[in-house]
This record gives C-alpha cells, structure tokens and sequence, in this order.
C-alpha cells in the first residue's frame, strides 16, 4: 500500500474547513496545519493508481490550493513486482509500460 | 507490511512534509528508529567492482530489505556508491535462474530438468570428450566474481581430476597484463602498498582509469585527500579522453591513443636528466633489464631515453599538451613527498599492456616511491575476486593455487601432493589461454565447456568471431549463473546458482584484502552454490571415467553442507595446505578470524594473531610484513621475496614506444576506445535489473569530440555508426568534450546486439599476457539518422 | 583544475517536459513528477534538471556529490520510490556514523544544505 507524505496549501482562512474536508476523507490522516495555511498529511491508497486518483481529487477541490508531494513508499508494491507478480506503473507515468 | 513498518513509514512521510514548511509535528525521528525493528544486517562484500566494499545487507523475515556501508571498514569507510547501494534489488528478480534447463540441440526450446539429471548430463558430457580427446578436449572459463572456494574448487577438478590446464577465466581480459606487470617489476603479483596510502600520498599519477566511474568509492578517497589539501596535493590524469575523473587533476595530459609508452618514458627521461631519481635505491635495490635474459646497466637506460624528450614525445602525442607539461608531471611524480600511481584496463588492454605496466614501476622504482607510506604502484581491479580468487587460487591456465607457475615441476608436485593424488596428475603444459581456449571451440577442438558467472559472448573482443564456436552443435556447454545472458542462450545447459549473499565465501579485492561474505538469505527456487555443483557434478564424473583420483579430489567434501559448512572446508584446505609459505600466505585468515574483522585481512598473513591486526599493510618492509623479516637475507630494511625474481631485486625495463596492432588509416580514420559508466557493470546482467540504474544509463552512447562531430554532421542523440574491419554497431551520439579529436568512446555494457561494441573491438593479444587490446583500433564513424526510441534491451 | 565540458542534452525532450512542468506547476507550487513516457523515463535526472532547475543542478554538480558522482537517484530514488526530501535511512547508507555524531532531533537538512551539503551557518 503506497504511503505519502504531503504539504497542502489552502487559503488561511479556509485553512480549517480545508482541514475537516481532509479529515474525513478515507485514506487522509492530516498530521498538523499552521497560520499560512499549510496542512501536514498523510496519504494510504491500495494502489499507486489510487494514489494519483486521490491526489487529483484534492487538487480539484476549490479548498484547496495545491498539494505538493514529499515522500513517496510504495514497497509493499516493489515487492510483487519485484517478484514479477505485477508490472510496476510507476508515479507519473503516462503509457504503457514496454 | 507489518503496523509497525506501516507506522514507521507513516511518520516518515508525515515528518518529511513538515519539515518542507517548517512545521513541528509532535513526533520526532527518534521514534524512526523502530524501522530497525526485526531486521538483522549481514555484514558481507560488495558484489560489483573491485574496490571491495564492505556492506550490510538488511534483512527481514528471510527477504532483502536494504543495504548499508560499514563505517568501520578501512576499504569504504561507510562509502558506497550507486550500484553497491542498488545492487540488492536484483536478488529477487524474477528472471532469476531457478531450475537446471536443459536442450540437447543449441536450436532446441530449453526443457526444466532436475537437479540429479543435470549434473548427470554435464558428467556424462565431459566424461565424453575427455575420453575421446582427453585433458585438451575439456576446459573451464571461469570469472573474478566467482568465490576463492569456486574458483578453486574448479580448478582442481579440471587439474587435478580431468588432468587438464584448460582453467581460464575474464581476468584474462581485465588484470592478465597487470600481473605480467608486477612480476616482472617487483617478482611478485599484486600491489606492494594498498588503500591506505591515499590518504598519505601527495601526488596522484592516475593513467588509463577512469576511477571516479570505475571504482567511485576510491576515487572518493583520493577526491577527499585532493580537496583537504588543494595546494600540497597534485593530481595528475593522464588518458586520451577526459573524464569525471579528470575534474579533480591539477594537470591532465591528453594523448593520442598507444603513445602512453613514448609519456611514461619521457618522464622517466626527464627524471634521469634533471637527477630526480633516488641513487641509493635504485643501487640497493634495482637492476636493469633489456629482456629476461638480458641485463642492462643504468647507462643503457639513459642512451635508450635519450629519444624520448619531452619535445618528441609531446608531437608523437599528437601536440595536445606542451613539453613542459610532460616536465612538470615527471617533477611532481618524483619530488612529492609520496606518489601513488592508479590504472586500470587503459594499460592493461593493450598488445603493450605488460610493457606500459612496466613502465609505471619503471618510474617507482627509479624515484623510490615504493613501499614507504603514501608511495605506490597500486593496479585497481575490475573485479571483486580476480585478485583473491583467480590471481591467487590458480584459475589462469598457467598458474597454480599460490602463485605457481604450472611449469615448474616442483610446483605441481607441492598442489598434487597436498591434494593427495599422484604426481605427475597435473600436465605440465599450460592450458588454452582465453582467445585460444575460444579459438580451440571455434575449431571444435574443445568438446565440453564449462562457463561459470560471466558472459563471453559479450565481453570477448571480436566477438563475431568467437560466438560461431560457440553456436557449434558439436560443442556442449555448460553454463551456471544467476541470470539469463547471452553467453547461457548459447549452452545446453543451464544451472541456476545461487547469488551473493545466499552462499558463503571469501572475496579478494585489490590491496590483497581477503574479506568473507556469509550466507544470509536463501536461494530462490532450486538455485544452488557452486562449490555443491562442483562437487556434485564431480562424484559423477569419478563414476563415469571409472577414475579414483577424481573421487580423491572431493573426498575432504563429502557430506558437508554447502551453506557453510562445504566452503570452510574448501577455504581451510586452499590457505592451510596450498599458501603455506608462499607469497599470499593465509594461513592466519581463517573464516573464525575473517569472521571477527570489519574488514578482512591483507596477505601475507602467517598466524592468526597476525591477521587479527589486518594483516600486511605494506609487503617487503621488514617490521611491516612479516615474510620480509622471515625471508629476509641481508640488513636492508626491504627484502623482495617475491616468487619471480631469484636476484630479489625489483627490476628496471628498457621498452621501447610500439604501436597498437590497428592504428586509424584511410580506410578506417578513427581510434575506437571502450569503457564503463558509473551505473552499470560489466555486461549488466545485474545492473540491467534494477530500474534505478538502468534508467540512468539505460543504453551505450558513442561519445565524439565536438569538432569531429561538427565535420561528420553529427548531433547529439543522432544514431552513428561504428564500423571495422570486424564488425559495426548502430548507438546514439553523445557529442562530448571527453574523447581527443580523431577518437571515438563507445559504453560496452550493452547487451543488444546494435549496440553490442565488442563485435567491433580487435582481438589482438600481449604476447606476454595473452590479454587483448581492447582498448584500440580503427574504425569508421558515420551518421546514420537523427534521434531514433530506443528500448533498453536485456536477454 | 581542468573544467570539464558538460554533456550536451537532447533537446526535444527537455521541451516536452518543460512545458509539461509548467502546467504542472500551475496546479500545484510543489507538485509531483510531470507525467513522462517510457521514453522520457530513461533520461538521467540531471539531463532535463539542468534546464528544468539548473540552480540546483549546478549546486549538486559543484558539491561533494556532483564532484563524486553521487546521482540524483542514489539520494531521491527513482519513479516508483522517489522523494523530494530523502530519509534519514537514505543518507545512513553511507553516513551511518554521522547519524551517531550528529541530533537525533533534526533532519539532516537542518544543518546540512541539500545540494552543496555546506554546514548552514
């Protein structure tokens, strides 16, 4: 399961409705939010795929500025794939893989 | 992935956002350290390059999880560089050899076959063409990544059981000249110092090495010790191509590919003439040689330089550097306070390769900058084991375990009688060196062939040539390694062994560092060690040729476990029986002593409480190594006991400049040089697999000079062609300050068959070392079309 | 010391991928990966990051790193692992002791600047 870590900008003073919105989405766990409007969170999805879903899903919601991602693991993933049960589709890749 | 892995990574990832805005998080990277939680580190090698790395191989619930450096080790000091750190990821890969195959017909699909019956048909094949043709019909061709117990192993089936020489391996192609080279400068194999003079030494003379890519973790230390000390230090790169490397020299000469002879000499011209030599040195230790047989006096060697001025040599090296730059490089060489020289395979590859070996310790052993602290003529190996296992435990068709010459007589009755079989077992002729071994089978003169860990069909020069034998159906080969290569898509029978880490053995790097990896995970599927191959395949091949002596040869073995149990064995028989007094003596570096070391123990090292310390740091100082002191036979603080030179003097060559056997022409106008990157190694059947690796470099690029690719319209990613007398590839173009005008560089790891540079490279070899000229001949350069997708391509 | 030339890059596709940033970068200030082909994916990261955030590239290939060769990926990872901000575990590969020299508390960036690896002041 792909676990990252993201800054979330959002306007200061639409910072907490911004921060219930996170709160109660599945596979959100918001971590801290400071006065400029950054929130801490971090993401869980099943998938990487999900993992872009979700993170275009936040970018789309009008609370929201922009979330920039910081960290990304995905070894529970790398592992199939590194035992060739799956091919790996990797962040930000557009097209087939071979 | 367990809660607390899950957690863990939570937090990281929690942590790593809010230090982008500066946020406290009510957590702090102390909790972090429960990561560690449940995962044991196994401390072993490396596995890629020579430079013999220590690492930890993180491990959890029997699965790979990581790698790290050990701080405490003196080779890396906690260093490790991209391809050390990745290498792990490709241990559970799924192209992973896990069952024998087998195809009696090259055309054939590949079959599963069992274990039992694998080693039945290797047997039965071998047993074959040793009864039609004997010893000459058989051969190994082995590899400097094998383990010391492998290697040696091997090597004494094939002699001792099948009486025959024909061991080789790839160091032939990489470190032969290099041995060449110290035998006969200093009468004995492998470096006089090590490491630890890097950060002593006060000038560097690097030549024919592109170490920052080759061998990073050095170059880090030699880097370190230039950037500490940017006035005292002086780095001296000396190569027809500028590198990575060159970004730290203080003066890089640039010379037209071959005339490194003319420079070297030139040096050593400008040494005499300006009287920067050490006269008591060279009187109390040095002689003079024209030929083996023939002496020479200091007096021939200044008549002989006397055409190497600077001012010739610079125009023979094609005008990119001024006579005074070939000065200046001969001053600092021999007034620093302490000069390690550094090379690697642009000397070694070469018809001259002894030669321009010996022309490096020429310039040692003329300004004494020898075996006191930051003083060395140290050769960098390509591979992790070519010195331990294959320069050390008799894997060339011409040496024995410990340094002997298979034809002296004495020394193949000390390996038969510590083997226990009868004298006279072991022929007295060499075997088929490599190029000849791969002619013989291109003859169909070879009958069984036995490839173990390395990819011929890729890494031999010409290698048009040499495949057609092995595509010969009247040639049966066997092929055990880790992953499908080329080389195992010519055998008939492939056998999947197992990788690094989940087997136990000694690797031997370059400063005569003997360091142990042991067993830490299990191999996937049926994939096996080796040394059970061997000695599997060997009790039936004692059953087929009906002979008591191979049984003789695995009769120590029996019945061990090859885990561990099988290479102690192996290892104890090899140090205790067959270094014994010899040069590489290792009788103190037992698997308990490696065991306690961080970091392995440098040869000669007699007891167990002299390996306890580390071993040699410098061979042939009495105080310092203790063979100077047993052997010593006069008051000289230096004593070369070296097995090569009776005379125990360290020996000055007068070589002449000699060209390489292809030089550019009309026909064919350019120099062809290859190499490495920093992301891949060797063929990269390892380094292919790991996708951050392979994306950095994911296929070979030709790099040509800016002003030869304007004349030829060639852009950057444009798809050239190379062309010889042998062969063509098709790459794309980097268009790179890097190569001399006139010369192009081609990356070798490519395992594609346009891209494939060894169809193009030239066979011949150095008539003292048999290793090939790799490193040059003429080619044709064309542009073919503009910028083509390419798909990186891995058998 | 000599200078050595740098490589030259294809262009085409560092144009792709600026405008593919650019767009990017109007949906978020620190946003993910622009999206890249198969094909893009086998450029070494320094290629397109010279044009793409030359400041940072000519900080790492001035630093210890550059100078060493320590790449982009050694310390970031690559697509499927990759890291704007590399772990601590990341740099323990090789800087093991220093994580016993050095706070527990701080994340090495803290004193040590990304890219030159200088000692803040």
């Amino acid at each position: 399961m792909p676990i990252s870590g993201v800054v979330i900008r959002s306007q200061p003073r639409e910072r907490k409705e911004a921060v219930c919105y996170l709160a109660a989405l599945a596979g959100v766990e918001v971590y801290g939010s400071d006065a400029e409007g950054n929130i801490v969170a971090v993401l869980e999805t099943a998938t990487s795929e999900d993992m872009q879903e979700l993170i275009d899903r936040l970018n789309k919601d009008t609370r929201i500025a922009s979330v920039g991602l910081t960290y990304l693991n995905t070894e529970d993933e790398a592992q199939p794939v590194a035992e060739g049960e799956v091919t790996p589709r990797p962040l930000g890749f557009r097209g087939d893989c071979k | 992935m367990s809660q607390t892995r899950r957690d863990f990574i939570k937090m990281a990832a929690a942590l790593s956002a809010a230090s982008y805005v500066s946020m406290q998080l009510p957590i702090s990277s102390l909790n972090i350290a429960r990561a560690d939680e449940g995962v044991n580190w196994h401390r072993g090698s490396c596995r890629l390059c020579g430079v013999g790395c220590r690492v930890e191989l993180g491990v959890k619930d029997g699965i790979p999880m990581g790698l790290r450096g050990v701080p405490e080790s003196r080779t890396n000091f906690g260093y490790v560089c991209m391809k050390g750190m990745h290498f792990w990821k490709c241990m559970r890969h799924p192209d992973r050899l896990t069952t024998p195959l087998y195809r009696a017909k090259k055309s054939d699909k590949f079959q599963e076959i069992s274990w039992d019956k694998a080693l039945d048909l290797a047997a039965e094949k071998f047993a074959e063409a040793h009864k039609a043709g004997g010893g000459a019909a058989v051969a190994y061709y082995g590899s400097g990544q094998a383990l010391t117990e492998e290697t040696y192993f091997f090597q004494k089936i094939m002699r001792g059981g099948l009486q025959s020489n024909n061991v080789e391996g790839n160091p032939r192609l990489c470190m032969a000249s290099a041995v060449g080279g110290y035998l006969s400068s200093f009468g004995a194999d492998e470096p006089i110092g090590g490491y630890s003079d890097i950060e002593k030494a006060h000038c560097f003379f690097i030549i024919g090495s592109n170490t920052a890519e080759a061998h990073p973790v050095i170059f880090r230390r030699i880097m370190r010790r230039k950037l500490d000390n940017p006035e005292t230090v002086k780095v001296i790169n000396v190569d027809p191509r500028l590198s990575q490397t060159s970004r730290i020299a203080d003066l890089h000469l640039q010379f037209k590919p071959g005339t490194d002879l003319s420079l070297l000499n030139a040096m050593a011209q400008v040494i005499i003439e300006e009287k920067l030599y050490d006269e008591e040195f060279i009187k109390n230790y040095a002689t003079f040689k024209k030929g083996k047989e023939e002496p020479a006096t200091f007096a021939d060697l200044q008549t002989q330089l006397a055409g190497y001025t600077p001012e010739e040599v610079a125009k023979t090296c094609g005008g990119s550097f001024k006579p005074d730059d070939i000065r200046k490089a001969a001053r600092w060489f021999a007034t620093s306070k302490g000069t390690v020289s550094l090379w690697c395979m642009g000397l070694n590859q070469r018809k001259q390769g002894v030669w321009a070996n010996n022309l490096v310790h020429n310039l040692h052993i003329l300004t004494g900058q020898l075996m006191k602290d930051g003083a060395d003529s140290l050769s960098l190996t390509g591979q992790p084991n070519a010195c331990g296992g294959v320069r050390e435990g008799g894997g060339l068709c011409h040496i024995l375990p410990g340094h002997r010459p298979v034809e002296k007589e004495a020394m193949r009755r000390q390996v038969e009688a510590a083997w226990g079989v009868p004298a006279g077992r072991i022929p007295e002729q060499p075997g088929l060196h490599t190029m000849a071994m791969f002619s013989a089978v291109n003859e169909g003169k070879v009958k069984a062939l036995w490839i173990n860990c390395t990819s011929p069909v890729q890494s031999l020069p010409n290698c048009n040539l040499y495949n057609q034998g092995m595509d010969r159906e009247d040639v049966f080969i066997v092929c055990s390694d880790i992953f499908p290569t080329l080389t195992t898509q010519k055998a008939n029978l492939v056998l999947p062994a197992s990788f690094h880490f989940e087997k136990t053995g000694v690797y031997g790097c370059t400063e005569r560092r003997s360091q142990l990896t042991k067993k830490a995970i299990n191999s996937p599927g049926e994939a096996k060690p080796e040394v059970w191959m061997i000695r599997e395949w060997a009790k039936k091949l004692a059953e087929k040729l009906g002979d008591p002596v191979i049984a003789q040869c695995i009769k120590p073995f029996e019945g061990l476990e090859e885990g561990y149990a099988l290479p102690k064995a192996i290892w104890d028989e090899y140090t205790q029986k067959l270094t014994a007094g010899r040069d590489n003596d290792l009788r103190g570096a037992t698997y308990e002593v490696l065991e306690k070391m961080a970091d392995g123990v440098q040869w000669p090292a007699p007891t167990t409480e002299f390996a306890l310390t580390g071993g040699t740091v410098k061979k042939f100082v009495k105080g310092r190594d203790p063979m100077a002191t047993t052997e010593s036979k006069n008051d000289l603080p230096y004593q070369f006991y070296g097995p090569a030179h009776a005379d125990r003097l360290l020996w000055i060559w007068l070589h002449d400049q000699a060209s390489p056997e292809e030089v550019p022409d009309g026909e064919y106008p350019f120099y062809l040089s290859t190499g490495r990157i920093i992301d891949h190694w060797h063929t990269m059947s390892m380094t292919g697999r790991v996708p951050e690796l392979l994306r950095a470099n994911p296929y070979s690029f030709v790099e040509v000079n800016p002003k030869d690719a304007e004349r030829l319209g060639i852009k950057p990613g444009d798809m050239v062609e190379i062309k010889s007398r042998r062969g063509v590839n098709i790459m794309p173009a980097k268009v790179y300050a890097g190569p001399v005008e006139g010369m192009v560089f081609a990356y070798w790891h490519d395992q594609h068959g346009d891209r494939m540079i060894n169809k193009v490279t030239k066979d011949a070899v150095d008539p003292g070392s048999k290793e090939p000229e790799f490193k040059i001949c003429a080619v044709q350069v064309k542009r073919l079309s503009g910028p083509t997708a390419l798909t990186p391509y891995l058998v | 010391m000599k200078k050595l030339r740098r490589l030259e890059k294809p262009g085409l596709l560092l144009a792709i991928l600026t405008v593919l940033l650019a767009v990017s970068a109007i949906a978020a200030d620190r946003p993910v990966h622009p999206r890249l082909s198969a094909q893009e994916m086998l450029i070494d990261c320094a290629e397109c990051h010279k044009t793409v955030t030359p400041d940072v590239e000519k900080e790492w290939f001035n630093s210890l790193h550059g100078i060493a060769m320590v790449k982009c990926y050694q310390c970031h990872g690559t697509f499927e692992t990759f890291a704007v901000t590399p772990s601590r575990e990341t740099c323990a590969v090789c800087h093991r002791d220093m994580m016993k020299k050095c706070s527990q508390e701080k994340s090495c960036w803290e004193c040590h600047a990304p890219h030159t690896f200088t000692a803040k002041k």
